[in-house]
């Protein structure tokens, strides 16, 4: 199993997918799929620090309103 | 006009119903011959209902004789992406996975084009489970480009850009979850949009993201998409999620104020990273054209889109995901290798990850609002970066580049989804090899009426949209 900070490795995964979904993965799948979500994990921790602690996700819905077109300038 | 009513707009077709200058019956054979000289090129149809088309506009005709005009869209043919309910009909939704499924209820969208008197000619091909920037389809065949039939259409909405660029449809129904209704309207010459997330009705539709999806139309002109945003757009009771907003009459502001004084926002970063010289200097005489009518172009930076790209992806993955989790496991062959391999790291991305793409959505659409906004009053973009790729070119089993050209065909339209913003896509003209190219014009939220206004502008000072392929 990859240690504490290393990301998922491909036995981390090939472990999910079996006793989470019942889903048998190859080894490279595992390890390919390992690397799409270390990247993806990285990249949305990293920008998730500036977030304040009580952001509702749907803040979305109430922006699009907020910020919504209200004619020619 | 010409003689051949195929060759006329939506709009032009359906106000010359109205006139009774052609009947809904005579519309709707010129329509469906062409689609049966064609589909055996285009493969735009996953399901050609001609006998329900005929009885459909025969009844249209009748409620005509009657002084009876259902709607905006009397007697026109379009069709719809299959992916969209019908009740008691089979929705295959492009895949194997649906291929029996037969829907309970209908989609509110079909159900408004149909009360608005829309005629069906049938259920349009698409990439599997509307996954797929390219369009290929490995159960139902690829569709192809009228333009060209070596290259791809685009994808997902395939077939709705094929039979509508084709002169088969005068309008389709497509989803857009990253890019799916834009890109093919692009790579086939077409007007599409996105519109501002909420804005239309997803009931009756089958997911891909529930965050990210969006029902709109590829249409030939932007008059014909304003007729068509307008008759499907605004609240819905049977979706929760979509808006209150009032619709306005988008037709009618169109021959408004144009684009004079219009600041149209130009990206200085990341949309122009892959464009070809070709893609780059039809976008540049798009520009100069609103120049000529009095727009004023101005550079604008924005947000970190490769970060958007990022949450983009967390975000679609870990919501389709969990939509095909179990037939994933269960029936891991019905799926074509490309499209389990786009989605399947969303079954073991942390919740926590998936919770912050979410809570990172409004303050992204913030700071794209307050860069781009600020300073301009639209924003304008390519709608696809890159050539319009063959066949050949995206498959990953005989090309090198598949998977390159595959992440960039998406390159210029998943934040628009991500950001909840509504995009039109105008051509422009042609680049590369012959194939069309087109720009985006995005807008702040419910800008919808604004967007077609300035491509309406657009059109009236450029012929691009009145060209038609050579079949």
């Amino acid at each position: 199993m990859a240690k504490q900070g290393e990301g998922f490795s491909g036995a981390d995964v090939k472990k999910m997918a079996a006793e989470w979904h019942g889903i048998e993965l190859s080894d490279a799948r595992a390890a390919g799929l390992a690397g799409e979500l270390n990247g993806l994990n990285a990249a949305t921790r990293s920008a998730a620090r500036r977030l304040p602690y009580d952001t509702d996700p749907a803040a979305f819905t109430s922006a699009l309103t907020r910020l919504k077109h209200k004619g020619r300038t | 006009m010409a003689a051949d009513p195929t060759a006329w707009s939506l709009v032009e077709v359906a106000d010359a119903i109205v006139r009774k200058e052609v009947s809904c019956l005579e519309v709707t054979q010129a329509c469906l011959a062409r689609a049966e000289t064609h589909q055996p090129t285009l493969n735009c149809f996953i399901s050609l209902e001609a006998d329900e088309a005929r009885r459909q506009a025969m009844d249209a005709d009748a409620a005509l004789a009657r002084g009876d005009v259902r709607g905006p869209l009397h007697g026109v043919p379009l069709a719809h992406k299959d992916l969209l309910y019908r009740a008691g009909k089979v929705v295959t939704c492009g895949s194997r996975i649906l291929g029996d499924f037969v829907a309970d209820r209908t989609a509110t969208v079909l159900e408004r084009l149909s009360a608005a008197g829309a005629v069906n000619l049938g259920a349009l091909n698409m990439a599997e489970i509307a996954l797929g920037a390219s369009g290929r389809n490995e159960h139902f065949g690829h569709c192809r480009n009228p333009w060209n039939p070596d290259h791809v259409t685009g994808g997902s909405s395939s077939g709705s850009a094929a039979a509508v660029a084709g002169r088969i449809a005068y309008g389709a129904i497509g989803t857009d979850t990253g890019g799916s209704i834009r890109l093919p309207a692009t790579m086939c010459g077409l007007v599409g949009i996105k519109p501002t997330q909420t804005r239309t009705s997803r009931h009756g539709v089958m997911p891909l993201s529930y965050s990210l999806d969006n029902v709109g139309p590829l249409t030939r002109t932007v008059a014909d998409c304003a007729r068509m945003l307008g008759v499907i757009a605004g609240v819905d009771p049977n979706d929760p999620t979509c808006s209150s907003e009032p619709v306005p009459d988008y037709e009618k502001s169109l021959d408004g104020a144009g684009a004079r004084g219009v600041r149209i926002g130009v990206p200085t970063s990341y949309y122009y990273d892959h464009t070809t010289e070709a893609v780059r200097s039809a976008l540049e005489a798009s520009l100069q054209v609103f120049k000529s009518l009095g727009a004023e172009i101005v550079e604008v930076e924005i947000p970190d889109h490769d970060l958007i790209r990022e949450l983009f992806g967390t975000l679609m993955r870990a919501e389709a995901a969990n939509i095909h989790a179990k037939w994933f496991a269960e029936r891991p062959g019905d799926y074509s290798t490309e499209v389990r391999a786009r989605i399947e790291a969303g079954l073991y991305m942390p919740a926590t990850r998936y919770l912050e793409s979410m809570r990172l959505r409004p303050g992204l659409m913030d700071e794209f609002c307050e860069m781009v906004f600020g300073k301009a009053d639209v924003f304008h973009a390519p709608g696809l970066a890159i050539a319009v790729p063959t066949l050949e070119e995206t498959d990953a089993a005989v090309s090198d580049d598949a998977l390159l050209i595959n992440e960039r065909l998406a390159w210029c339209t998943r934040a628009a989804n991500y950001l909840g913003l509504p995009s039109l896509a105008v051509p422009c003209g042609f680049a590369d090899r012959g194939l069309p190219v087109g720009f985006q014009l995005m807008g702040r939220p419910f800008a919808e009426e604004f967007l077609f206004q300035v491509g309406h502008a657009y059109q009236r000072e450029t012929d691009w949209h009145q060209r038609a392929p050579a079949l």
